[in-house]
C-alpha cells in the first residue's frame, strides 16, 4: 500500500494512531495489581461521633466481599459502596499511554461508644475469588465533654421478653429549661442495626419535632418534664424490638452530638450584644440488656398461629339469608397488640372440612405500617346444602405474653338463613348439572369426581384435526368424489345425447330414399318416409300441417319454389292416398327423393333462423 | 345395492383413516400400555391408603399414578380423552385445581358428550378461587347449537361425510335413474341432507377459526394479571387470578400472553403461569 506524499501522509498517519489509541489496539495500558487498601476519615475523634471507614479496592469493578470483623464498643453501618473506575489516554511526543484504573469503594459508618484505642484488625476482602487483606488501622477515641445539664435517656418497657414479642424502648433527649440544643450533629441507636431483632420506629401519635436518627428521620414528641426537681425540655420518641433469637439482647449505648447552650452565662460583647456559651457537647444513654425467652413447646396448639401479643377477631357475613351455592362474603377482623405482618391467612380449613361450606382464598387488607396490629381477611364462602344454620366461629390462636401462655381468640357464630337453591339455570338446559333428586328419596351428591377408566389402557386416538384431514388425500378424494362423480355423469350424459342425435340426422336422404323404394305403390308408406324425413331435418312431430312445415322450411333458408313443390307432393300424396287420381306412388316417391336431393345440403347445414 | 353400500362404507372408513393416520404420533405403544397401568394400580393403591388413615402415603401413590399419566399423555399429545380424565381426576385428588381444569378440558375437547368428565369439570371449576362469569348471551348460544358442543369433532366429521355422500348419491341417482327422480321423498330428504351438511361444515370451520385464539386454562396457583406484557405495568384487577381460570389465547409475545377471560375482559398474564388446552 502507497500513501500519498508530504503532509497528507504525515496527518493519515497521525489520525491512525489517534483511532488505534482510542480503540486501545497495540498502545500501552498501565497494568494495574489487584489490592486492597482501608482509610478512617479521622484518626482522632470523640465518643458518639460518626466516622468513615472506607475498603477501597484497586484493580477490579467487581463487587468485594468483605469480611468486617466485630468491633468491641462500635457501630458499625454501611452507608454506599460502587466502582469506583477511570480511564485516561496521555500522548506525550507522540508516545501514546493509555491508563486504565478499576476498583471498588465500600464506605461504612463507625460511631465509637467507648473511649480509649480502637484498633481496626486487618480486614479480609474476597474479589474475583481471590484473597486480600488491607493493612491494620487504630483510631483514638476521647470521652467528649460531658455536661449534666443535658441527659440520654433509653428505658425498656420490660427487661425480659419472648422471642416475637414487639418491646417499646423509649428514648429521651432531655435539656434544663433555658438551655438547648442549637444543631444537632449526629445521633447514633445501634440498636437500630441489631442483628437478632427486627427494629422499628414506633408511629408519632401527632406533631413533633424532626430527628434524624442512626440514619432513619423520625418524630419525637417534646414535652415538659421536672427532673431532680427543675423543669426540664424533653424530646421523646419510641422505637419497637422484636426479638427474633432467644438469648440476652443487648442495647447499646445511644449517643447524640450536638452543639447546643453549655450554661446560663451570658456576657456582651464590645458591641453590646448578648453573647452565649455554646459548644460542641455529645452525651450518652446507658447500655441495656434485655433477657428474651423463647416460646414454650407445652402447650403449644396445633394451628399455632405464631403472633405473639393479645388479639381479638371479630367476623361479619353479608348477606345473612342465601340460597345454596349464593356467594356469601365474610369478613373476619383481627387486632391486638402484636405484629400482623407475618400472618397471611386465617385458618378457615374448619368450614371445607364439615362439607358445609365452600371457601373461597382469602384477601388481606393490613393496617399501614411495617407492624401491622389490624388487618381484615376477606372471603367469600358458598353453603353446600340448605341445613346450614350458621358459619361457625373462626379461631386464632397466639402467644400471650403477659400470661406467658398460648390463647385462643374466637369470633362468635353467625347465623344464616340458607335456602334450597332450585332453579332451572343454563346448566341445567344443556345436561350439564348434576340432579339433585333421583329416584325415591335418593339424593345425589353435589361434589366429588367420577371413578378412573381402567380396562384397555385409554391409548387409542381420538383427537381429530379437521384441516390436517381436508389436506390429506384421502379427504380431497372423498370431499371431491361426489361432485366429480355428477359432473363426469352429466358430461357423459350429454354426449350420449348427442352422439344419438348425430346419426339420425346425418342418415336422413339415405333413409328416405331406402323408406321411398321399400314403399313401392305404397301411398302411405311413402308419406311416412317424408314425414320422417322432416321430422329429422325440421325437428318436427308428428304429421304437421303444411303451412307449418312451409313455415319450418322457410325458416331454415329454403327457396319458396320448393315449398310450393312440397305443397304440392302432399297433396298428390293425399290424391293418391283416398283414390283421386291415377298417379303412381312409386313415381311420387322418386319426385320426393329428388326434392330432398335438392333441399338437403341446405337442411344439413343447420341455416335459417 | 349392498354392494354398493359395503364399497361406499369401506371407502368412507379408508378415507377417515387416512385422515388421521398422517396426524398418529409415534410411540411405544406397549410401554405407554404398561405405563397406564401402573398409573391405575398406584391410583387403586391410593384410595387404600386413604382408607387406612395413611394421608402421606396415598399421596405419594397419586403423585406416582400422576408421573405415568403425564409421561403418556404429553408422548401422545393428550389424544385420548380417557387418559386426560384420569390424569384430571389425580390431580384433583391431590388438590391442583389449575391442572385439574386443564386436563378435563382436554378431555371434555375429545369425549364432550362423557357424563364423567362433565362431573368432573364441574366439580373442578367449583372450587376454582375465582369466580369469572360467562355472559349470558355464550351460554344461550351453547344451547342452541348444543350438536356443536356435545359431539366430538371426529362425530361430527364422519357425519359430515355421510350427508355430504349421500347428497351427491342423490344428485347422481336423480341423473341417471328417470324412475327414481319421479320419487316425491327425493326431494325433502335432498334438503334436509344438505341443510345437515351445511351446518355441519359451520360447526368444523368455527372450530378451525376458533383454533387461532385457543383456549388456556391458568395453571400457576395465583398470577397476577397485568395491563400490559411486562412486570412494571399495574395489575388489571383487584387481586391475582388463581388455578382453574380459563381464558382464550389472544397473543403469544414470548414471555407473556395476552388472553381474554370467559367474561370477555382481557389481561397480560406471564405465559409459564398458564397452560393450553391443545
Amino acid at each position: 500500500m502507497e500513501f500519498p506524499p508530504g503532509p497528507r501522509k504525515r496527518a493519515l498517519l497521525r489520525t491512525l494512531l489517534v483511532a488505534a489509541a482510542l480503540c486501545g489496539l497495540s498502545l500501552p495500558v498501565a497494568a494495574q495489581s489487584l489490592a486492597a487498601r482501608a482509610a478512617v476519615s479521622a484518626a482522632e475523634t470523640e465518643m458518639g461521633v460518626p466516622f468513615t471507614l472506607q475498603i477501597a479496592v484497586d484493580g477490579s469493578d467487581a463487587t468485594p466481599q468483605a469480611e468486617l470483623p466485630a468491633l468491641d464498643g462500635v457501630s458499625v453501618r454501611q452507608v454506599s459502596a460502587g466502582p469506583n473506575n477511570s480511564e485516561s489516554i496521555t500522548i506525550i511526543n507522540g508516545q501514546t499511554t493509555r491508563r486504565v484504573q478499576r476498583g471498588y469503594l465500600v464506605n461504612y459508618e463507625l460511631i465509637a461508644s467507648r473511649a480509649g484505642r480502637l484498633e481496626i484488625p486487618s480486614i479480609d476482602v474476597t474479589v474475583d475469588g481471590e484473597r486480600l487483606s488491607t493493612q491494620p488501622l487504630a483510631v483514638t477515641i476521647f470521652t467528649p465533654p460531658s455536661i449534666e445539664e443535658y441527659r440520654l435517656l433509653v428505658d425498656a418497657a420490660v427487661d425480659r421478653a419472648w422471642v416475637g414479642q414487639p418491646v417499646t424502648l423509649t428514648t429521651t433527649w432531655m435539656w434544663q429549661e433555658g438551655l438547648g440544643p442549637r444543631r444537632l450533629l449526629s445521633f447514633s441507636h445501634p440498636v437500630m442495626n441489631a442483628d437478632d431483632a427486627d427494629v422499628v420506629i414506633a408511629p408519632s401519635p401527632g406533631e413533633g419535632v424532626e430527628l434524624t436518627v442512626h440514619g432513619t428521620s423520625l418524630k419525637a414528641v417534646q414535652r415538659a418534664v421536672r427532673q431532680d426537681g427543675k423543669a426540664h425540655v424533653a424530646l421523646v420518641f419510641d422505637v419497637i424490638v422484636v426479638p427474633r433469637e432467644p438469648g440476652l439482647l443487648e442495647v447499646p449505648a445511644a449517643t447524640v452530638s450536638f452543639e447546643g447552650i453549655a450554661s446560663f452565662r451570658t456576657g456582651r460583647d464590645v458591641l453590646g450584644r448578648t453573647v452565649r456559651d455554646i459548644r460542641r457537647l455529645v452525651i450518652s444513654s446507658e447500655p441495656l440488656e434485655l433477657t428474651v425467652d423463647p416460646l414454650p413447646s407445652a402447650g403449644r396448639p396445633d394451628g399455632f398461629s405464631g403472633l405473639v401479643g393479645t388479639f381479638e377477631i371479630s367476623a361479619t357475613a353479608e348477606p345473612a339469608a342465601a340460597k345454596v351455592g349464593d356467594p356469601i362474603t365474610l369478613e373476619v377482623s383481627v387486632s391486638g397488640s402484636g405484629d400482623l405482618s407475618g400472618l397471611a391467612e386465617l385458618d378457615l380449613a374448619h368450614l371445607d372440612a364439615a362439607g358445609d361450606f365452600r371457601v373461597a382464598a382469602q384477601r388481606v387488607e393490613r393496617a399501614p405500617g411495617r407492624y401491622p396490629s389490624r388487618a381484615t381477611f376477606r372471603t367469600t364462602v358458598r353453603a353446600l346444602h340448605d341445613s346450614v344454620g350458621a358459619i361457625p366461629p373462626v379461631r386464632l390462636t397466639y402467644f400471650d405474653p403477659q400470661r406467658g401462655a398460648y390463647a385462643e381468640a374466637a369470633s362468635a357464630p353467625i347465623a344464616l338463613d340458607v335456602q334450597p337453591a332450585r332453579q332451572v339455570t343454563l346448566r341445567d338446559v344443556e345436561g350439564g348439572a348434576l340432579a339433585e333428586e333421583e329416584g325415591e328419596g335418593l339424593a345425589a351428591a353435589a361434589a366429588g369426581i367420577a371413578h378412573n377408566y381402567e380396562g384397555e389402557p385409554p391409548l387409542r386416538r381420538q383427537r381429530f384435526d379437521t384441516a390436517a384431514f381436508v389436506r390429506s388425500p384421502g379427504g380431497v378424494l372423498l370431499l371431491a368424489a361426489g361432485p366429480l362423480a355428477a359432473g363426469i355423469a352429466a358430461l357423459w350424459m350429454r354426449l350420449r345425447r348427442m352422439a344419438a342425435a348425430v346419426p339420425a340426422t346425418r342418415g336422413a336422404l339415405a333413409r328416405l330414399r331406402r323408406a321411398t323404394a321399400d314403399a313401392g305403390d305404397d301411398a302411405a308408406a311413402v308419406a311416412a318416409a317424408l314425414f320422417d324425413y322432416l321430422r329429422v331435418r325440421l325437428g318436427t312431430a308428428g304429421t304437421p300441417g303444411i303451412d307449418l312445415l312451409a313455415q319450418a322450411l322457410e325458416g331454415r333458408g329454403i327457396g319458396s319454389g320448393h315449398v310450393d313443390e312440397l305443397r304440392e307432393m302432399l297433396e298428390r300424396i293425399d290424391s293418391v292416398r283416398y283414390g283421386a287420381t291415377t298417379d303412381s306412388a312409386d313415381a311420387l316417391g322418386s319426385r320426393i327423393v329428388r326434392w330432398a336431393e335438392a333441399v338437403d345440403p341446405i337442411l344439413a347445414r343447420g341455416g335459417g333462423s | 345395492m349392498t354392494r354398493v353400500r359395503r364399497a361406499a362404507a369401506l371407502l368412507l372408513t379408508l378415507a377417515v383413516a387416512a385422515g388421521t393416520a398422517a396426524q398418529e404420533p409415534a410411540g411405544d405403544a406397549m410401554d405407554a400400555g404398561a405405563l397406564v397401568r401402573e398409573a391405575s394400580d398406584l391410583y387403586r393403591q391410593a384410595d387404600q391408603l386413604e382408607t387406612a388413615g395413611q394421608s402421606a402415603a396415598a399421596a405419594q401413590a397419586l403423585r406416582g399414578a400422576l408421573l405415568r399419566y403425564e409421561r403418556v399423555g404429553s408422548a401422545t399429545g393428550w389424544s385420548n380423552g380417557r387418559l386426560a380424565y384420569n390424569a384430571g381426576n389425580t390431580h384433583l385428588r391431590l388438590g391442583d385445581v389449575g391442572r385439574a381444569v386443564l386436563l378435563y378440558r382436554r378431555a371434555a375437547e375429545l369425549m364432550p358428550g362423557d357424563r364423567n368428565v362433565r362431573q368432573g369439570l364441574a366439580y373442578a371449576r367449583r372450587l376454582r378461587a375465582d369466580r369469572i362469569d360467562e355472559p349470558v348471551s355464550a351460554g344461550l348460544l351453547r344451547v342452541v347449537l348444543f350438536w356443536h358442543y356435545l359431539l366430538p369433532t371426529r362425530t361430527r366429521a364422519i357425519a359430515f361425510l355421510v350427508l355430504w355422500c349421500a347428497v351427491w348419491a342423490g344428485v347422481l341417482l336423480r341423473m341417471l335413474a328417470p324412475a327414481v327422480r319421479r320419487q316425491s321423498w327425493l326431494r325433502p330428504a335432498g334438503a334436509a341432507c344438505v341443510l345437515l351438511a351445511a351446518a355441519l361444515a359451520g360447526s368444523l370451520a368455527a372450530e378451525l377459526i376458533e383454533a387461532s385464539t385457543p383456549p388456556g386454562v391458568i395453571t400457576a396457583a395465583s398470577a397476577v394479571a397485568r395491563q400490559g406484557d411486562g412486570h412494571s405495568y399495574e395489575p388489571s384487577f383487584a387481586s391475582a387470578l388463581h388455578g382453574g381460570t380459563e381464558f382464550r389465547l389472544l397473543e403469544d409475545r414470548g414471555e407473556w400472553w395476552h388472553i381474554r377471560l370467559v367474561d370477555g375482559r382481557e389481561t397480560w398474564i406471564v405465559a409459564g403461569a398458564g397452560e393450553l388446552i391443545r
